[in-house]
């Protein structure tokens, strides 16, 4: 019944079921990688710096990996990144967009000048330096880049909140007895969480091309396969092996677009002209 | 009633010079066209009333008289910004900060606006059961499922079962205002505030809705504080009135002898711009020039003279006391 409807709403929208389609080949390839990938991709070959052919569908790099064993892996480490990445941003916006929103005054006041601090920071760069200083595991690049991409969850979920709060039914629960803590967690969260949904679906892919530059300039995790290092190796390729760059490169491009149609469609979906929708599903 | 207030033990609720300010955030620009800075409004002024167990309270008077406001303060949705209320005796301030649920308990609010009072992701069940939980009714689920089938009922949502699985926005707003009221009325509250119930709904059953707010009320012992700028309804429902001016009252007495004998210009005013049902009966409504102003930079003297009929020079300079003038009546203005 619920499945339907939502299967509904999915169809419905072209950006929804375009994304969804292509994020259910992400999930494919990356689940399914030790079964589907023609070669090991940690083991090198004599074959090196080979075009694309009948044996090696997307070529080889210059140590003799099979690229596209390496891609279906690296899907692997770029949906970790992208969806833990992600989730803890949009943990931390919402809980501090949702605090500084419900409970105003002070509390609003100290949360919305770390948000403007976080704004103004290059998170990139504080990226670089915190993965240089602290080592480039994987664990690492994750925390880092959830830790730095909360500010829009933040700035969404205080707008809501601010506006949920003078709902009757905020005021209906105060005066019915419930503490404010409940309030927050009961009904103001989960009735303004649909711009946090779809903004931290974007953020997926904000994640994961965060990941792949920094694997690109050599700070990410070496002991894991990710799109950026084999763009990375290959670019010393480009001119002989422009395969190794511009395969690895469409994964990426392919993900982020993934992520983006499904954010802009869940976007749609949710937004308060089509609300009722929204509540079908989730009622 | 009057045996009631013969009785004559602490009465139930007791407000004591209630004031609510707001600060204003942006600069105010007065009539004479001076600029105030951090101007402070007004909103609730300096209102003081006792309400006895099972009273009922009728506050009217126009938009942004401040009577919501004080409907929120007394429920303490707000603090005041000073004055205190006292609830059979004891600080507000006090129960609240001792034992929040059980001053919840005491007093309860019915919204105006029926449609918004529930959680719209939660089903009528859960919004019964999640209250009952709270306030630690009932033993288990299916006891509190129990109770509140019965409640239900008892209001006419029958069968009541097809009622608990349906969401707020599957209701009317009839419906949505009798469970608001059952809601409220299950914690047993000592006082009820309630806030314009019947203004969002449908003319053909707001009678059904006073009725049932009433009867409940009465049920219980409960006291109600009708607020409404209907004022047919509140002589209807009410036991005494208070007609409220830019946040203070200006005339409180009986119900009957305020509508059918306002003293103050106000009121006046007020009662004989209320239409009545018989088209023979003398109507001749007292125009008052120009809007009530926004209690910012409030007048020395009386607030009403600036639009006031029978003003006088002397009104403008003096403020004006609430005055006893026995049997429960208490007018604002020197003229009377």
């Amino acid at each position: 019944m619920r499945l339907n409807k939502t299967l509904k709403i999915i169809k419905e929208n072209t950006q929804l079921k375009v994304g969804c389609m292509m994020l259910v080949i992400l999930f494919l390839a990356a689940l399914l990688a030790p079964v589907i990938a023609p070669h090991n991709p940690n083991i090198l070959s004599d074959d090196m710096v080979v075009a694309p052919n009948m044996k090696y569908w997307l070529g080889t790099d210059g140590l003799g990996r099979d690229i596209l064993s390496m891609i279906l892996y690296g899907a692997r480490t770029s949906l970790v990144v992208g969806f833990t990445a992600a989730m803890i941003a949009g943990i931390i916006g919402t809980l501090l967009g949702g605090f500084a929103g419900y409970f105003g005054g002070r509390i609003d006041g100290v949360i919305g000048e770390m948000i403007n601090i976080f704004m103004m920071m290059p998170t990139f760069f504080l990226i670089l330096i915190v993965v240089a200083l602290f080592g480039s595991g994987l664990f690492n690049v994750m925390v880092v880049i959830g830790l730095t991409t909360w500010v829009g969850n933040a700035k969404l979920m205080r707008a809501q909140a601010m506006s949920l709060r003078q709902r009757t039914f905020i005021k209906s629960a105060e005066s019915i007895g419930e503490s404010r803590m409940a309030i927050l967690f009961k009904h103001i969260i989960p009735n303004g969480i649909f711009p946090i949904i779809a903004n931290t679906t974007m953020g997926v892919a904000g994640a994961i091309l965060t990941e792949s530059s920094l694997a690109f300039l050599g700070l990410g995790d070496p002991n894991v396969i990710s799109w950026g290092q084999i763009i990375q190796n290959g670019k010393s390729y480009l001119v002989d092996g422009w395969w190794m760059c511009v395969f690895a490169g469409l994964a990426i491009i392919f993900t982020v677009i993934t992520f983006y149609l499904i954010g802009d469609g869940l976007n749609r979906v949710l937004s308060p002209k089509l609300r009722n929708l929204g509540k079908e599903v989730r009622g | 009633m009057s045996e009631e207030k013969s009785k004559g033990k602490v009465p139930v609720l007791e407000v004591i010079d209630i004031k609510r300010h707001y600060t204003q955030r942006k600069k105010h620009l007065t009539a004479d066209g001076r600029v105030l800075k951090h101007a402070k409004i007004h909103s609730v002024d300096g209102v003081s009333f006792t309400l006895n167990a099972g009273e009922v309270l009728g506050v009217i008077g126009e938009s942004g008289c401040g009577k919501s406001t004080l409907g929120r303060l007394l429920v303490r949705l707000e603090a005041p910004t000073s004055g205190s209320i006292l609830i059979a005796g004891h600080s507000a301030e006090d129960l609240i900060r001792k034992d929040r649920l059980n001053f919840r308990r005491t007093t309860q609010m019915i919204f105006q606006n029926p449609f918004d009072t529930f959680d719209p992701r939660f089903s009528i069940e859960k919004i019964f059961i999640d209250t009952l939980k709270l306030h630690k009714i009932g033993e288990n689920n299916s006891e509190r499922r129990k109770i509140v089938i019965e409640k239900l009922e008892s209001v006419g949502l029958i069968p009541a079962e097809s009622f608990l699985d349906r969401f707020p926005h599957e209701l009317s707003g009839g419906q949505l205002q009798r469970i608001s009221i059952l809601r409220s009325m299950m914690l047993e509250p000592s006082v009820v505030v309630a806030d314009e119930p019947v203004s969002m709904l449908d003319v053909s059953i707001r009678a059904d809705i006073i009725n049932m707010l009433y009867n409940t009320a009465k049920e219980h012992n409960t006291s109600l504080v009708f607020i409404s700028h209907d004022i047919s309804t509140t002589r209807y429902i009410s036991d005494r009135i208070a007609v409220m001016y830019l946040g203070r009252i200006v005339e409180m007495g009986a119900a009957d002898e305020v509508a059918t004998n306002p003293q103050h210009p106000y009121t006046k005013a007020l009662i004989s711009n209320c239409a009545s049902i018989d088209p023979r009966s003398k109507h001749n409504p007292v125009k008052l020039p120009g809007e009530p102003p926004t209690p910012v930079d409030m007048p020395a003297g009386c607030a009403f003279a600036p639009r006031c009929p029978m003003a006088a020079p002397e009104c403008c300079k003096t403020g004006q006391e609430l005055r006893d003038f026995g049997a429960g009546r208490f007018i604002r203005c020197m003229k009377v």
